[in-house]
């Protein structure tokens, strides 16, 4: 086995914290409001039903399973992916990936891989921290617009969570985290034709990015919830 | 230049200048196409993936017939004007960003106020009123998609029978909910077209600032749209 520089281990630690603090803001930005709306939406719903403690086991359910996924996988492509292809492309048509090869640095080892685990290590991390926000978005709609009781609020949320759930949804993040990282650094070593190129660069990423994650959404979806019981 | 001097010019250009036809049908038809394949794609999964979601809910409710009450509801007032804005961001306005910035690293759009013609009334003005006529009818055919693939996969999957679906539709949405999401599109028509045009002309030089613009387009455009989606429905459906 090759030893691994200190210099690319560097790069890993480097790549890894911007992207996760430079995507964190606008998801929690998207991720509050929507969780209060669906608070809000599912409040109404349930309550012609009068059965209002199952409002926080929808919302843990919605949020865990598909959108605080979705919703971080759609930000971090738009942040991360975008500024990954953006980033490479610019090198790529200054030709500086061609002097690092010329000098002997592997590009996919330099510059591709810190990104690629870098995006899946945000992409992780920030799901997580999305559920939780989302949960607190939702819990402000019904407690203090619709006036849901606390205690039940947080009991039934908290009897409804399960292992199940959390493997769920890490798998989905980290799936989306592997092919926002692909298709960006793909694009981005792909780029030529100056200026023009590397805009083009980031706009096929970016769409490339969200079609591939929500077609294959869909299927993982289907997949786990069969694999775990849940369908 | 800040936005709002950006709006306030292009405001101005709306009432004074010149009106370029030709590139309104040009834009139309660019917006139209571009966006209609990925938009479509992406509400026939969400439709799908809504239909599978709802079902595993509802189930251990016990409750499984108003699977089509969730994908009708769920499809038409939240999810597909939603991911038919992130789609145009992501695929018309990313792509005008890179375009006019392009533009003005290779100072073309100098070129044009040299030659006297206003920059403004001829790249901008179009393109607001491209988006603002193919947005609604994009997000009419994303609602369609959504309710057909979710149907599809409830008829499939769990044997819940079209006609379900079609009354659940007759007594659940009305015309209101597609009025609301066709008012969304035109505002998210605007909101991209305005901010992606924005960050285009206000690109840096350099090959990494096309890059750049682009990249700042994207992530506020899918901000903006989002949060401007949850405040429409907040607004139409729960304002007190």
């Amino acid at each position: 086995m090759s030893r691994v520089s200190p210099l690319i281990l560097r790069e890993y630690v480097v790549q890894a914290t911007r992207l996760t603090t430079r995507s964190l803001l606008p998801v929690l930005a998207v991720v509050i409001p929507f969780g209060f709306v669906i608070g809000l939406q599912s409040s109404m719903i349930v309550r012609n039903f009068g059965v209002e403690s199952v409002v926080s086991n929808l919302l843990a359910a919605v949020l865990i399973r598909e959108l605080a996924p979705c919703l971080t996988a759609i930000m971090i492509a738009a942040q991360s992916g975008s500024s990954i292809a953006s980033e490479i492309g610019a090198m790529r048509v200054k030709e500086e990936i061609d002097a690092l090869v010329l000098i002997g640095v592997s590009p996919f080892r330099y510059l591709v891989l810190p990104r690629l685990v870098g995006v899946v290590f945000s992409s992780y991390v920030i799901n997580l921290l999305a559920i939780i926000s989302g949960v607190l978005g939702g819990f402000l709609s019904s407690y203090a617009v619709v006036g849901i009781a606390q205690g039940v609020f947080w009991d039934s949320m908290l009897q409804s969570l399960s292992v199940k759930d959390l493997a769920f949804t890490s798998i989905k993040s980290v799936c989306f985290g592997v092919i926002i990282g692909a298709t960006a650094s793909y694009f981005g070593m792909k780029t030529t034709g100056g200026a023009e190129g590397v805009g083009k660069s980031v706009n096929t990423t970016v769409v490339y990015a969200i079609v591939t994650f929500i077609v294959v959404n869909f299927f993982l979806s289907q997949f786990l919830l069969f694999a775990l019981g849940l369908l | 230049m800040k936005f709002h001097r950006f709006i306030v010019d292009v405001t101005g250009c709306l009432v004074r200048q010149p009106f370029f036809w030709g590139n309104v049908v040009r834009d139309t038809y660019q917006v139209g196409i571009q966006s209609l394949l990925v938009c479509s794609v992406v509400a026939a999964f969400i439709g799908s993936t809504l239909a599978v979601q709802g079902a595993s809910i509802l189930r251990t409710f016990g409750s499984l017939d108003l699977i089509s009450i969730f994908v009708s509801l769920a499809g038409l007032r939240e999810m597909a004007p939603m991911t038919t804005a992130a789609m145009c961001a992501a695929k018309a306005g990313s792509g005008i960003t890179a375009t006019l910035a392009t533009m003005r690293t290779k100072q073309q759009i100098d070129a044009m106020e040299v030659m006297g013609v206003n920059p403004l009334a001829y790249l901008v003005i179009p393109k607001i009123i491209a988006f603002c006529l193919v947005l609604p009818l994009l997000v009419i055919l994303s609602d369609a998609l959504c309710i057909i693939a979710g149907m599809l996969v409830c008829y499939v999957q769990f044997d819940v029978s079209p006609s379900t679906f079609a009354d659940a539709l007759r007594t659940y949405v009305g015309p209101r909910d597609l009025y609301i999401g066709m008012g969304k599109g035109v505002l998210f028509g605007l909101v991209i077209c305005l901010m992606s045009t924005y960050f285009g002309f206000t690109a840096g030089i350099g090959p990494s600032a096309v890059g750049v613009a682009t990249n700042r387009s994207v992530i506020w455009l899918c901000l903006i749209c989002i949060l401007v989606n949850s405040l429409i429905t907040y607004v139409c459906y729960f304002a007190p």
